[in-house]
């Protein structure tokens, strides 16, 4: 039996420190909810708005999968294990954090603001050997299709990561429907809506709202509006 | 007999009259588990004391990282010292665990009630002093002792949360990981 959790997009945390304008769909930071921590082994989702020129100093991380969409604008970044990188919009970007890696990400443009989405997944083993990825994808491809952005498996579609965890992306147009196939049992969905309106299942979700989705095969997407979507399938934890 | 005044009478004996007028400046509520009595960023007003149900405090740093300060079952005080002496914004959450009954002393109340009650003066400073030993305690213990000999010692203390508490709550409490934790664990059963 489906089991569902609706985050509406006006239930997130929000914080606005003027450089940086942040939305957190989960606890972060001074935003805690008991009941907001995380989604199986989806633990942040957070949706940032950089101001040009500005940005997160150098800091640590350790034990985490981080995964970066930049939604409008460049994310530049630069880490301890010596990559210095642009990111920008069509881009997917992960780290591994692993054993504990340094890195700072900064808006490299003084005109426009930087939009992104960072998203923290729990590793399926701790201290693996940190690494970084970067890709660039055909958003073409994800045109009335999912196409998998992320991935286990190194050989596979989209960047990989230490958890058994597949994100896709979809654009699909006002009258659309597309149909999502659960890829590992016992996995759950969560689904961000980034821009427009979608029937899931029959829930009507808006811009930025996020729904969970558990103990499912199948869930049927309906576009009321163009709309894009962020669909991620991660392990759930026994509880 | 109240909880409150059972906690109170174990100090200081109150004349029931005393214990009408501490009453009429106490409000007591109560909250489910789950839900948040104390944010960081906020100014602490009131101390806490827990009638039935259980209580923690604890800090969030690098985002996301929990660590527990203390808990709070029946009969035991909480709060954040800082923030409702300084009554500045404060570092600490206090989160109700498991369904509780909470009685709030406001600082605005408790200091009317030390010019009218000055017993509770004496009272409020014996627990601030038994506090205060038991942070020095705390303080060295995480200074000098293993992880093993700082989960016996808090095993002895507090036999009753062992069994309430989440175990990744102990864990942050002791100062370790919840991986750390389950291995000594294991090992400590071992023995």
């Amino acid at each position: 039996m489906k089991n569902t959790i609706l985050h509406k997009a006006n239930t997130r945390g929000h914080a606005d420190h003027g450089w940086l304008n942040a939305h957190h769909t989960f606890s972060f930071a001074s935003y805690y909810d008991p009941n907001r921590v995380q989604f199986g082994v989806l633990r942040v989702l957070n949706d940032d708005i950089v101001a040009a020129g500005m940005g997160f100093g150098t800091h640590p991380h350790d034990n985490m999968e981080i995964i970066t969409i930049p939604l409008e604008g460049d994310l530049a970044h630069k880490d301890s294990m010596g990559n210095t990188e642009i990111i920008k919009f069509g881009d997917v970007q992960v780290m591994s954090a692993g054993t504990g890696i340094q890195h700072s990400e900064f808006n490299p443009n003084h005109d426009q603001r930087t939009n992104l989405l960072q998203i923290w997944v729990f590793p399926k083993e701790r201290n693996v050997e940190p690494r970084y990825q970067q890709i660039t994808l055909d958003t073409s491809d994800r045109h009335n299709k999912f196409q998998q952005i992320l991935s286990p498996n190194s050989d596979d579609d989209g960047v990989w990561i230490h958890q058994d965890a597949w994100f896709h992306m979809g654009n699909l147009d006002a009258g659309t429907t597309v149909n999502y196939q659960r890829k590992l049992e016992g996995n759950g969905l969560y689904i961000f809506v980034i821009k427009g309106s979608v029937k899931v299942d029959g829930q009507q979700l808006e811009q930025r709202d996020g729904l969970g989705i558990t103990d499912f095969d199948e869930v049927i997407f309906e576009a009321t509006s163009d709309t894009e979507l962020l669909l991620m399938e991660v392990p759930m934890l026994a509880n | 007999m109240t909880p409150i005044l059972d906690n109170i009478s174990k100090i200081v004996k109150l004349s029931s009259d005393e214990e009408q007028r501490l009453l009429s400046r106490l409000e007591t509520k109560k909250f489910k588990a789950k839900s948040i009595i104390l944010n960081a960023g906020e100014v602490c007003k009131y101390s806490y004391f827990v009638n039935s149900g259980l209580l923690r405090s604890f800090t969030i740093n690098d985002h996301i990282v929990e660590h527990v300060l203390s808990f709070a079952c029946e009969g035991w005080w909480i709060g954040d010292m800082y923030s409702l002496l300084s009554q500045k914004p404060g570092n600490l959450f206090v989160e109700v665990l498991e369904d509780a009954e909470v009685v709030l002393l406001s600082k605005e109340n408790q200091e009317i009630l030390y010019q009218e009650i000055p017993k509770l003066e004496r009272f409020f400073r014996i627990l601030t002093e038994n506090s205060l030993v038991a942070n020095q305690e705390r303080l060295m213990d995480n200074l000098s002792l293993s992880a093993e000999e700082r989960f016996e010692k808090f095993c002895k203390k507090y036999p009753t949360l062992i069994q309430k508490v989440p175990q990744k709550q102990i864990a942050s409490y002791i100062g370790v990981t919840p991986e750390f934790f389950s291995k000594m664990k294991s090992r400590l059963l071992k023995k």
